[in-house]
């Protein structure tokens, strides 16, 4: 009996992963950004959310993930209801409330990323409106979802953004009003252009607005220790560079 | 008699006086509007040679262009119509900048030009072909665009001198990273599916053409032809010329992929120590049959075994301990396509049928009216049969007791020019783009004659015990431009552009001869490579010949190679480290690309696996799953009758 007990307690000593592997609670955007994030029936999903929860699987956490409004995952992020937010970019204004994975904040194509996305230009179908490259030229407004990181760097542009919830309002807009520019993902530009309502009538530009990286971050009040969140961000490059992994990833969404 | 002979002789001689009347006035009318052609095009800024009515390469150069430039027919001969035209119309004289960007292109592509030495294309088509894509770029002069594409010698000659070429004569700066081709195929997988704008385009297998119809995330080639690209698409193209285009075509026959480099996989062997009469002579004893081209795997088998430890002499005067075969085993995606690249199709795991068995194909795959139903046995599959395991088992034999020890270290492309350093009898599989490598032609290599030609060979692979007549008889592949479908606009009409250009009559017979990877019909045959076949060892025969089609590649019923093949390695990786049994290790891997399969989300054409049945149901039914066959008897073929029916 009391060599089991030396041996448990050597144990807990020799694997202090053993001894965080609490549950962590993490939420993530409820809006369809299909194929990286997006909610079915109250579930997160997509493939930003897949490598997130077999990095912690594989150290042996417990999950618990949450699709809320983007907003919202913010504010508990702020008051500590959750340990982090699946699939963000690097925002200054949030530094008090996230914690990034390191030089996030200088990286164009972060080693810590869970997943670089291009953001691109859409306009209305005949509108001659041609991006290459420079963001002072958009037409406007620039229709955009709420809390995207780039909404900073549009607004310092001078530039007159509108901001809605989903990606669908944005393009109605667009196709109602047959000005402006929407920016989104190919892919989800791409998914609106399969439904009647849409198809053909708007253009994706070439050149991409911007590429982001977009990251696990935890939450300042999270009790996870800074270790431990390395550890984690490491796992995700680990599973990032996996090549039989991330293919396998890809060719089910 | 005499009188009727110099009546004979007075009318021929009349003859031959108006004849040569008629003519000098013909050549010396034609010569006048060739003339007058020259003198008003030179006047109206285009470049038609010297004004001295003769009709030669820069004279029809100036026609094209001019005629391209007024939208006449391209056919670059000079006539009445073309001379009243020019004159007709003087509007379409050049303006002074035009005629110094002229100057400055003319300047640019003789350069070029003399590098593109020797080509299937005349000079004066050379011209009319550079000249298009000069017009045709015009509104994207001062662009970037960049593309991957794997590392072997074709690729770099395209970074090192066509993209410099591309720019100097289109104004298009191209970066074109050279990259594994595993990872070609991870970025590539990673663009169509997060539409990320990594590359503009792709030299990517062929091999991915049943992913890329099911995903309909690529450029549709032959719809981009005839819609948006038609004015990007070059009038000299000529698919028709392409030796297989149809390895980048959908199940409609659409292109999807263009052939930019492609290359076979086939038996080489020492074609001087095979010739040895003492060494043939020990052969016979030992194994009772003439040494020659092995036919199958049995007679490969002694051949291996007969050659390893053997002492042999090569022509540079070294003498080494040979071995009987090459191969490789590190663990890597390469090692994945080591055996998806065929090697159980030349065992003979499909089913009959050309370019893939039907209904099971070389990835032991059933399909059904295109729909994959499933990879182990007892879904109708062969991934797990007998001779799946087989072909395995004597890679693993063979890689453990006739190949160099330090194999089971080297990938693909380390493997690929090791026999160029002389101590391997055979390979029962090369990659013919490794036979550019300098080793196998450069005079003082071990590998090449005191004449100055090749000691070796290449010859069809020979196959195990479960191929028979009427399955393909091996692997290839077109390396193959693939536009994704997020590259849009002018990066998809530039793109294209690179593409034509890379892949144009005006440089692929120089291509292959950096390369050894021919993708047109005008490369093989041209005159430069029949009279220098000599130096391939039998590889200008074997394109020449209509057996070339019998090899063919993974073709459209695997439906998502990126996802499939990573499974391949890994448990192959296994198996050379002896953590499982070759049975257990298909198994594995039929059953883990099964799982694989139904996971999969395609547009179309997606899997649906059979209901499982016992194995003795489907080994019991006619062809693949095949049940267990013994060893035939080793057979081997003359070189020389190999070559007979090659050139028949």
């Amino acid at each position: 009996m009391k060599r089991s007990l030396i041996f448990l307690i050597l144990l807990l000593i020799g694997f202090p992963q053993a001894a965080v592997s609490e549950t962590i609670k993490l939420c993530v955007d409820e809006r369809n950004w299909y194929p990286f994030t997006f909610a079915e029936n109250n579930t997160g999903k997509g493939m930003h959310v897949e490598i997130v929860k077999k990095a912690l699987k594989d150290l042996g956490h417990d999950l618990i993930i949450e699709p809320q409004h983007r907003n919202r995952n913010i504010l508990a992020c702020r008051q500590g209801d959750f340990d982090g937010i699946i699939s963000i970019a690097y925002d200054d204004s949030l530094e008090s409330v996230l914690d990034f994975p390191p030089a996030a904040e200088k990286e164009t194509e972060s080693p810590w990323r869970i997943m670089q996305v291009d953001h691109m230009v859409i306009t209305y179908i005949y509108d001659k409106y041609a991006f290459k490259g420079d963001i002072q030229t958009l037409p406007n407004p620039v229709r955009i979802t709420f809390a995207e990181s780039i909404t900073n760097m549009l607004k310092e542009a001078g530039l007159e953004v509108e901001e809605t919830s989903r990606d669908r309002q944005n393009f109605e807009m667009l196709v109602r009003d047959e000005n402006g520019c929407v920016i989104t993902t190919s892919i989800v530009a791409e998914n609106m252009n399969k439904e009647p309502k849409f198809k053909n009538k708007f253009k994706i530009h070439p050149t991409p607005l911007i590429s982001q990286s977009y990251y696990l971050a935890f939450s300042e009040k999270s009790s996870l220790p800074s270790t431990e969140k390395l550890k984690i961000w490491e796992k995700i490059v680990e599973l990032r560079g996996d090549y039989v992994y991330m293919l396998k990833l890809f060719a089910q969404y | 008699m005499r009188k009727r002979m110099l009546l004979k002789g007075s009318v021929f001689l009349l003859l031959l006086i108006s004849v040569f009347f008629l003519g000098t006035w013909g050549v010396a009318s034609a010569g006048k509007l060739t003339a007058d052609i020259q003198s008003e095009l030179t006047k109206a800024g285009y470049s038609a040679g010297p004004i001295d009515g003769i009709y030669g390469p820069m004279t029809k150069a100036g026609i094209v262009e001019y005629q391209m430039n007024t939208g006449m027919d391209c056919n670059g001969l000079p006539s009445q119509n073309l001379l009243k035209h020019i004159r007709a119309h003087p509007e379409n004289k050049l303006s002074p900048e035009k005629k110094r960007e002229k100057a400055d292109f003319v300047r640019n592509i003789q350069k070029w030009l003399d590098i593109f030495q020797p080509s299937a294309a005349r000079r004066v088509e050379q011209i009319s072909e550079l000249h298009w894509f000069h017009e045709v770029s015009e509104p994207f002069r001062g662009a970037t665009i960049k593309s991957a594409a794997e590392h072997i010698k074709t690729h770099y000659w395209e970074r090192d001198q066509l993209a410099k070429a591309f720019e100097d004569i289109t104004g298009i700066h191209v970066e074109h990273d050279i990259i594994g081709e595993g990872e070609v195929v991870r970025t590539i997988t990673d663009q169509m599916m997060t539409g990320r704008v990594i590359y503009d385009a792709y030299v990517n297998d062929a091999d991915l053409i049943g992913t890329h119809l099911r995903l309909n995330k690529v450029v549709n080639l032959s719809e981009y032809m005839e819609n948006e690209g038609k004015s990007y698409t070059s009038p000299y193209l000529n698919l028709g010329d392409f030796l297989n285009p149809e390895f980048g075509q959908d199940y409609d026959g659409n292109q999807l992929q263009l052939p930019d480099q492609q290359f076979a996989n086939l038996y080489w062997f020492r074609y001087d120590w095979f010739t040895d009469e003492p060494t043939k002579k020990a052969f016979k004893e030992k194994y009772g049959y003439e040494l020659g081209v092995p036919l199958n795997w049995a007679a490969y088998e002694d051949i291996a075994e007969f050659f390893t430890g053997r002492e042999m002499k090569n022509p540079d005067g070294s003498v080494v301990q040979a071995y009987g075969h090459l191969d490789y085993g590190e663990p890597s995606p390469s090692l994945g396509w080591r055996f998806t690249d065929a090697w159980l199709s030349i065992a003979g795991v499909g089913d009959h049928g050309l370019p893939n068995g039907l209904p099971v194909d070389e990835w032991g795959i059933r399909v059904v009216d295109k729909i994959p139903v499933g990879s182990t046995v007892e879904r109708g599959g062969a991934l797990d049969g007998p001779a799946a395991v087989y072909a395995l088992t004597k890679y693993l034999e063979w890689l453990e007791k006739y190949a160099p020890p330090e194999a089971k270290q080297w990938e693909w492309h380390e493997a690929g020019p090791k026999a160029g350093r002389g101590d391997v009898a055979q390979r029962a599989f090369q990659y013919i783009t490794w036979l550019s490598d300098d080793s196998f032609h450069q005079a003082g290599s071990p590998v090449v004659g005191k004449d100055g030609k090749p000691v070796w060979r290449v010859a069809p692979s020979p196959h195990g015990r479960y191929w028979e007549e009427g399955m393909k008889v091996g692997y290839q592949d077109a390396g193959s431009w693939t536009i994704p479908w997020n590259i849009r606009g002018e990066r998809r009409a530039m793109a294209w552009l690179w593409a034509q250009f890379c892949t144009s009559r005006t440089v692929c017979l120089k291509k292959f001869l950096v390369g050894g990877t021919p993708i047109r019909k005008s490369t093989v045959f041209n005159y430069y490579l029949s009279e220098n076949s000599y130096k391939y060892g039998g590889l200008i025969e074997f394109y020449r010949s209509p057996a070339e089609k019998k090899w063919t590649d993974s073709g459209p019923n695997v439906p998502h190679y990126p996802a499939l093949s990573g499974i391949w390695w890994e448990n192959i990786a296994r198996a050379i480290k002896g953590e499982v049994s070759p049975q257990e290790a298909m198994t594995n891997l039929a059953q883990q690309q099964d799982v694989m399969m139904s996971k999969l989300r395609l547009e179309k054409f997606a899997p649906r696996l059979n209901e499982p049945r016992k194995r003795s149901y489907w080994l019991k039914r006619e062809g693949a799953p095949k049940p267990e066959r013994p060893e035939p008897e080793p057979k081997t073929i003359s070189y020389t009758e190999l070559i007979t029916q090659w050139n028949n």
